[in-house]
């Protein structure tokens, strides 16, 4: 469906590029998550696939068709959701609908027949003559999500959309994505910084600093860095990571404040160093690995989640 | 046929919007009226008999000479902001969207532009009711000649206003360049003060400005249907410059498009 070979990307005024080398294919109807913080490429990946950016160096082929080549029918191709949204505030949700039908091309007695599907699925025909700066930021990306469909693209593309929506409206969002993947086989691929959203996504792609650093589905990441992990809070981080080394031969990762340990299913020396060490341990906590973990286990750095967000 | 049809479909959507959204503003639409009613009657009104100009062989008064100027000043502040939007819609709004739609980019310009121009050519007409009273003769081929004068003249305008928009990255920036080199040009195109008996310089600038073909050309077509006027009040030379400085500005105008969107 889509391939992405070698793709590299610097900005003029880098020197660095924004993206390295890059290659990874999609399959149709799948979602795929891109998962970075920021600086790790994901939107310099999204603008090259929107047609937004043109391939410096490397190919990309939709359908087998070459980008280079061909931008007017992958502009067919796809629908894109940007990070803000390309909706007009001051027109009425029916008319920010016929507007993209014009511009998209769909024939007069389509347009009405195709408004009205979108409308049903995304429940919106309450809010069909309303003006869209009177309705909530969930309902206006549901707007967004119906106006990039309107074309019925093969392939939609996000670009961070739970970015200022509440948790009701985000689980809603990936509600949509979920059912229009099922129903309409559309390949979504979405970019994102928050760990749940890209937990959601059949297949995730994990970038820093421009270089893809790996790709698969979720559970099978997360399954090759093991079963759990241990997370011990201290003021002594140096006298923990020696004392697991020393008495249980465990090599322990320092991250910030804290000393991580991939547990591999051994769990016995938790209770003796709870038991006999608590004096220079705070606390402890177990829990299953994350997509953050994925990410540490393969950059050496924190998945800082909350940081990126307060940036964003 | 179907290119045609491909060009057309973005002007009218993007047209419709820039209609809807302008009648959706209500300030905007009283300000752009109102602005230029103020301006023109303080200044017509506060010049009074201390300034005379003449017209042909006429001596006229300072509110008859500065109407067709302020029609002119209708037109540019109408067309350059109609695109001020621009500068943060093609980055996070609703441009965005349209930049990687399978649309040419003569029609997106086409369609932003078309959108201006209607919205400019409207407040000019509204404006066109004070003619009569400061002794303007209408009829129907000068309202004609008037709409195509006015038609033309933003085209080249919301042009001009599309390209600044579109290279500058803030609204305060395209304000500065309103400040410092769009309002001046109107100041030096004619429409404020007779470009005889000015400095030779303040002339030579008068005489390289196109805006001031565009005000010369809007006198000569309020002029047509006074006594002694007729088709020779509107000068070929204003005619053929206001046509090349509209056709120009759109051509750049749709190709700074093309260049910067892939295709």
């Amino acid at each position: 469906m889509i391939s992405v070979h070698n793709v590299t990307y610097r900005y003029a005024e880098s020197r660095v590029p924004a993206l390295s080398d890059v290659t990874f294919e999609v399959t149709a109807g799948e979602i795929c998550g891109f998962l970075a913080p920021n600086g790790g490429g994901k939107t310099t990946l999204f603008k090259i696939l929107a047609t937004m950016l043109p391939v410096q160096q490397g190919r990309l082929q939709y359908n087998g068709e070459d980008y280079q080549n061909n931008f007017k029918a992958i502009r067919n191709t796809i629908g894109v959701v940007f990070q803000n949204p390309s909706i007009d505030k001051k027109l009425t949700v029916r008319e920010n609908l016929h507007c993209q039908v014009y511009i998209y091309g769909s024939t007069p007695s389509r347009e009405s027949e195709r408004i009205n599907e979108l409308v049903q699925l995304f429940d919106l025909s309450k809010y069909l003559d309303q003006k869209l700066e009177t309705l909530s930021g969930g309902y206006q990306r549901r707007v967004e999500l119906a106006k990039c469909m309107l074309h019925n693209p093969a392939v939609i593309l996000l670009d961070e959309p739970s970015t200022g929506l509440d948790i009701v409206s985000r689980r809603d969002l990936w509600r949509y994505l979920k059912t229009i993947r099922d129903q309409r086989n559309v390949t979504v691929l979405v970019t994102t910084h928050i760990i749940d959203e890209a937990e959601q996504c059949d297949r995730v792609i994990i970038l820093n600093e421009g270089e893809l650093v790996v790709s698969g589905a979720p559970s099978v990441l997360k399954d090759e860095i093991g079963s759990e992990i241990l997370s011990l809070k201290s003021e002594k981080i140096a006298s923990v990571l020696s004392l697991l080394q020393e008495k249980w031969n465990i090599e322990g990762v320092q991250v910030d404040g804290t000393v991580r340990v991939e547990l591999q299913g051994n769990r016995k020396f938790i209770n003796q160093l709870l038991t006999d060490h608590l004096d220079i341990i705070d606390s402890a906590t177990i829990s299953k690995p994350s997509l953050a973990d994925v990410f540490f286990n393969h950059t050496g750095n924190k998945f800082d989640e909350l940081k990126e967000q307060e940036q964003t | 046929m179907q290119a045609v049809y491909h060009t057309l479909r973005p002007v009218y959507a993007l047209w419709q919007r820039e209609v809807i959204r302008f009648f959706r503003q209500r300030s905007r639409v009283v300000g752009v009226v109102l602005t230029p009613l103020v301006f023109w009657l303080i200044l017509g009104l506060g010049f009074g008999d201390s300034f005379r100009a003449v017209q042909g062989q006429i001596e006229v008064s300072y509110l008859e000479f500065f109407y067709p100027g302020v029609i002119v000043l209708i037109l540019l502040f109408t067309s350059i902001f109609s695109n001020i939007s621009l500068i943060e819609d093609r980055n996070e709004g609703f441009f965005q969207n349209v930049l990687i739609a399978p649309v040419t980019s003569h029609g997106i310009v086409g369609g932003k532009i078309l959108g201006g121009v209607t919205i400019a050519l409207s407040q000019s007409l509204i404006f066109l009711i004070f003619a009569p009273f400061i002794g303007f003769k209408l009829n129907l081929i000068v309202v004609f000649l008037f709409v195509v004068t006015c038609v033309v003249l933003s085209i080249g305008l919301s042009s001009l206003g599309f390209i600044i928009a579109w290279k500058i990255n803030s609204i305060q920036g395209f304000h500065a360049i309103m400040n410092v080199v769009l309002v001046p040009l109107w100041l030096l195109s004619g429409a404020v003060f007779p470009a005889e008996g000015s400095p030779v310089m303040i002339q030579w600038i008068i005489a390289l400005n196109p805006i001031g073909y565009g005000v010369d050309l809007i006198k000569g077509v309020l002029y047509s249907a006074m006594p002694g006027g007729g088709i020779a009040t509107i000068a070929p030379l204003s005619v053929f410059i206001t046509l090349i400085f509209s056709i120009l500005l759109l051509a750049f105008a749709a190709n700074v498009v093309r260049v910067s969107r892939n295709g």
